[in-house]
């Protein structure tokens, strides 16, 4: 889009907007940059939400896009809840859950007790040998890569639905974490709308006594007025006006732009325009702040490109660790069965006991799926001689 | 180890549940209590120089030092055809512009206040003698449903 003369007022745009789709404007976005177009969004009656683009200079609509079929979108919910609601996301969590633990637990597996030097420890063996190249490539691998891992599955983890929202309560509640309704929490309310003139006793004194029909009231601020505050207060130019829900609603300006020390989330009342909370990066608690850099890195944009080579690292090493792992599984499996080790009781076995114990505790799906696990040997692997042939369950153990 | 995981399970809900509140906000900033009142009383019928009342308010004290000023319209035209009007302060705190009316109707108010730390901009309708059926239409498409409370002029 070519940016060619004045700029139309944004209330204009939102008009223009709302004759191509009739409904309620939920969203306005004014673009970051003079040659992008303008973002109306309407949602219908129907419930669906659409977005309208406008050339802001000739106040001509230049496409209509229904929000669900957002490409980013899409890979957004396929990559955290694999398009399956919130059974997909508990999904998700478990595996990221259970890929710390594997971490967790390989690193204390890899932990050198009679190390002589640091091939097999620091540097992989490559040459003694396809069986223990592979063992190293991914031991030393998983060493080397653990902290990268732990910090992009620790951050994913803030968007999960069980996990994620507990730590975002609890810290934003401690006064640590973000300010409430930036994650979580309700945004603060607009004044009530019609004040009751009848009440207001401080002004008019000696004037005429109101007919019944000299009728006042207060009316939300124009969209206009809610631009010039975002420009007046520097957010970045990347935000999103966010309309009010309803009659307590608020305006709400937010932006997450690349740098998390860019970021915005201001309300303000719909009725006088004034700004009732103001957050920025520098009004996060301490973990707050750790967690949007950490989301940041997590999505590749704090830092350009080198964050995204060191995405795309983490990455193939856990690709590659998968595979080695997988490999190792398969050449030591024996013959009918998993290969799993003879079941013991976990309890003579402290320190990996004590490692489920904690990370059970702090990862509840955790302490939910081996309790599910539990449950399942119980009541099925006990009872079908098969499975525990398979699972090499010895028969009549103790259960406790 | 019924116990143990009797107690993982427990601890895993105890850590889901808790919600954030609105009075969380205080913990990370203050929030005043700012409102800006107008009062359009002042203004029954079409007349020049009727007082349009403007209170400041922030934490509940009156707001001494803002400047004030009120852009007024009727209802059934542009903004563009606005007419601002300074306000000066009253002894008690309380803002007046003198506002000239031409002609009775619906009309449009709009302050804007500004202190070192308030900006506002309110916006608020006000009838000033009666009003035609057009403007009647007006009122309900500006507030749906206003136009039941005065009742009986459609």
């Amino acid at each position: 889009m070519e940016a060619t003369g004045e700029r139309l007022a944004p209330e204009e745009q939102v008009n223009i907007a709302q004759n191509e789709i009739e409904g309620s404007v939920t969203r306005y976005r004014p673009g970051e940059d003079p040659e992008r177009s303008a973002e109306v969004a309407i949602a219908t009656e129907d419930g669906t939400s659409y977005t309208v683009f406008v050339d802001p200079y000739e106040g001509t609509v230049l496409g209509i896009l229904n929000d669900d079929r957002r490409i980013m979108d899409i890979i957004e919910k396929v990559h955290g809840e694999l398009m399956a609601g919130t059974v997909g996301d508990r999904i998700v969590e478990l595996a990221a859950c259970w890929t710390i633990i594997m971490i967790i637990t390989g690193l204390y597996l890899w932990f050198p007790r009679k190390a002589k030097d640091i091939s097999g420890i620091l540097l992989p063996r490559l040459k003694q040998g396809r069986k223990i190249m592979i063992r190293d490539l991914h031991a030393v691998t998983g060493f080397w890569w653990s902290g990268g891992l732990l910090l992009f599955l620790l951050t994913g983890m803030l968007w999960t639905g069980l996990w994620g929202n507990s730590v975002q309560n609890i810290t934003t509640m401690s006064g640590a974490g973000y300010p409430p309704s930036i994650w979580i929490g309700p945004a603060p309310e607009s004044g009530v709308k019609t004040e009751e003139i009848a009440d207001v006793s401080w002004a008019a004194e000696d004037l005429p006594a109101p007919r019944s029909e000299n009728l006042s009231g207060r009316l939300p601020v124009s969209i206009n007025d809610i631009v010039a505050s975002a420009e007046e207060m520097g957010v970045h130019p990347t935000y999103d006006i966010f309309y009010p829900s309803g009659e307590t609603g608020v305006f709400t300006l937010s932006t997450f732009p690349n740098q998390a020390q860019d970021e915005a989330t201001v309300h303000i009342d719909q009725y006088s325009g004034v700004t009732l909370a103001d957050y920025r990066f520098q009004d996060y608690g301490f973990i707050g702040k750790v967690m949007a850099l950490g989301i940041t890195t997590h999505k590749g944009l704090q830092f350009g490109l080198i964050n995204q080579l060191f995405g795309l690292v983490i990455c193939l090493g856990l690709i590659s660790m998968i595979i080695t792992g997988f490999w190792m599984w398969l050449k030591r499996k024996p013959q009918g069965n998993t290969g799993a080790p003879a079941s013991d009781r976990l309890i003579h076995h402290k320190v990996p006991f004590i490692i489920l114990i904690v990370l059970a505790i702090f990862f509840p799906l955790v302490g939910i799926s081996l309790i599910a696990v539990f449950l399942f040997d119980l009541l099925i692997v006990q009872r079908v001689p098969m499975l525990r042939k398979w699972l090499n369950v010895k028969e009549k153990r103790r259960t406790d | 180890m019924y116990r143990l995981l009797f107690a993982i399970f427990a601890t895993a809900l105890l850590t889901a549940c808790g919600s954030v509140s609105s009075e969380t906000h205080e913990k990370y900033t203050d929030i005043p209590e700012i409102s800006v009142t107008m009062d359009a009383r002042g203004i029954p019928d079409a007349a020049e120089d009727q007082p349009l009342f403007i209170e400041v308010n922030k934490d509940g004290k009156n707001v001494d030092t803002a400047d004030v000023s009120v852009e007024v319209w009727n209802a059934a035209e542009d903004p563009s055809t606005s007419t601002t009007y300074s306000a000066t302060r009253r002894e008690d705190g309380i803002y007046v512009a003198p506002i000239d009316i031409e002609m009775t109707g619906l009309y449009l108010a709009k302050a804007h206040v500004s202190t070192g730390e308030i900006k506002a901009t309110p916006l608020q309708y006000f009838m000033v003698g009666h009003l035609s059926a057009n403007e009647f239409d007006l009122l309900e498409e500006l507030v749906p449903g206003e136009n039941n409370a005065v009742g009986g002029h459609h």
